[in-house]
């Protein structure tokens, strides 16, 4: 295990065989295989999603998500792309804060995901100025420079070809629009991380079994989180595909860095 | 835990709470519909802004926006916050320095009106939980409660005052503050007759 841990690379591809094979968790698969994979933990857990994300992190996923908003800069009329949106924690906020005359679109790779989100919105009575768009992260379906934000919150680490997403995400942004990536990362405290890591993988998989009958889907969670690059290797790749003025900041001491990048 | 995202999360459902409670406040909220209200505390180095719609989103800016005819950006200090209550007032702190506003101000002043004019009836709202008989006798007991601790604190001041004044000596009276600012205030007059008297003597002597 520790040897896998300590390997996470720029881009998803492992030395040998670049071209074929990526990494689910902690197992090497093939490229062509990982996103049905992901697929698959997501249609597990889209039901239970919200509820297991307010367990598992004692709620301040609520936190950090604000954070993210506080952070947009957003205003009335203007564009949001909220990708892997999920179950629209972000979509919700985004539409009220841009009003009528603004335009949300909630995207996600995951059909389960999105209906999930689609109706807990519907339900909120979010309606009017957002879509739902099933889309894969490396292939925006959206014109050049369309949106003024991009945000994807606990998402990035569940893409293929981290760059190939970024260099998408960074086609359809407007020049001077932003990029916010909410995701799990490394802890900046030794102490803080042996913690962390005993929580992941003790009790996360035992909770995703008791509550959503799912211990492989949060073993994945626990798994991909280690899989996925640090602060500093996710803003070298947010420079990499041409995003300027790139900062994070660490929440809770780094197990969750808000990366940020703009498009001039 | 992020700290300021868990205290304008408190903030947000306080005063969406508050405002659900007054059914007639959203009736001034509708004409405050797509404005924002940005605070920009100087002192603590924190922009909070109050984004309107159906409800009151409550964000923690990190960049300050410039105001215009959506927006207005009311830049203070936290102690100056209190008395940004009275609508009337935010003139005459603009004048004195304590109040920057750009953009539409009545957007600061219509929000401040509908905070003032919020009616919440607490009793009808308890009602709802222990029913209408349960929360009379409980407001009703509050109230005879305040109003005899009111008059136990009227009596109390009144006793402690005299024992301090009359039993034991150990303040002055009132009457005899405001005797003893007569006479202070009668002193300074006369100090400073004198003093113009002696300036003009000294005058005709050069």
């Amino acid at each position: 295990m520790q040897e896998q841990q300590s390997s996470p690379s720029a881009t998803d591809q492992t030395e040998s065989g670049a071209e074929q094979s990526t990494h689910f968790g902690f197992r090497q698969v093939e490229r062509s295989k990982k996103a049905s994979l992901v697929a698959g933990v997501f249609d597990s857990v889209a039901a239970k999603y919200d509820m297991m994300n307010d367990l598992m992190s004692m709620g301040v996923h609520r936190l950090w998500k604000r954070y993210t908003i506080d952070c947009s800069g957003i205003k009335p009329g203007q564009k949001v792309l909220d990708l892997a949106g999920g179950t629209g924690d972000l979509a919700a906020k985004f539409s009220r804060l841009v009003g009528p005359t603004g335009h949300v679109v909630l995207a996600d790779i995951n059909h389960s995901m999105l209906s999930v989100g689609r109706d807990k919105l519907r339900d909120k009575g979010v309606v009017g100025n957002v879509d739902y768009v099933q889309a894969n992260a490396e292939a925006l379906p959206f014109p050049d420079n369309h949106f003024d934000l991009v945000t994807m919150a606990f998402g990035l680490r569940n893409v293929t070809d981290k760059d190939k997403a970024l260099a998408s995400i960074f086609r359809v942004l407007k020049p001077g629009g932003r990029l916010l990536v909410l995701e799990f990362s490394k802890p900046t405290n030794d102490m803080l991380s042996k913690t962390y890591d005993w929580y992941s993988f003790n009790i996360l998989p035992t909770m995703g079994q008791i509550v959503a009958n799912d211990k492989e889907s949060y073993q994945y969670l626990a798994e991909s989180i280690r899989m996925h690059p640090d602060q500093d290797t996710l803003k070298g790749m947010f420079e990499n595909a041409g995003f300027e003025r790139c900062d994070y900041h660490n929440l809770t001491g780094g197990i969750v860095a808000l990366h940020r990048g703009y498009k001039f | 835990m992020p700290t300021v995202p868990l205290l304008t999360a408190t903030a947000e459902a306080l005063v969406n709470k508050l405002l659900a409670l007054d059914p007639d406040s959203t009736q001034g909220l509708k004409r405050l519909q797509g404005k924002r209200l940005v605070v920009n505390l100087t002192d603590i180095n924190q922009r909070v802004a109050l984004a309107i719609s159906e409800q009151v989103d409550v964000l923690a800016l990190q960049e300050l926006p410039e105001g215009d005819e959506h927006t207005c950006v009311v830049t203070t200090r936290l102690a100056v916050l209190p008395k940004l209550k009275e609508a009337s007032q935010l003139t005459q702190l603009i004048k004195a320095g304590e109040l920057e506003v750009s953009g539409e101000l009545a957007i600061a002043q219509q929000f401040s009106s509908v905070i003032n004019s919020l009616n919440i009836d607490w009793e009808e709202q308890l009602a709802q939980y222990t029913g209408d008989v349960v929360a009379n006798q409980v407001f009703s007991i509050a109230r005879s409660v305040g109003q005899q601790l009111k008059r136990f604190g009227d009596k109390s001041s009144l006793i402690v005052g005299s024992a301090l004044t009359d039993e034991k000596q150990l303040a002055a009276h009132k009457l005899a503050v405001l005797h003893f600012s007569d006479e202070v205030s009668r002193l300074r007059d006369d100090a400073e007759r004198l003093e113009s008297r002696l300036s003009r003597l000294e005058s005709k002597q050069s």
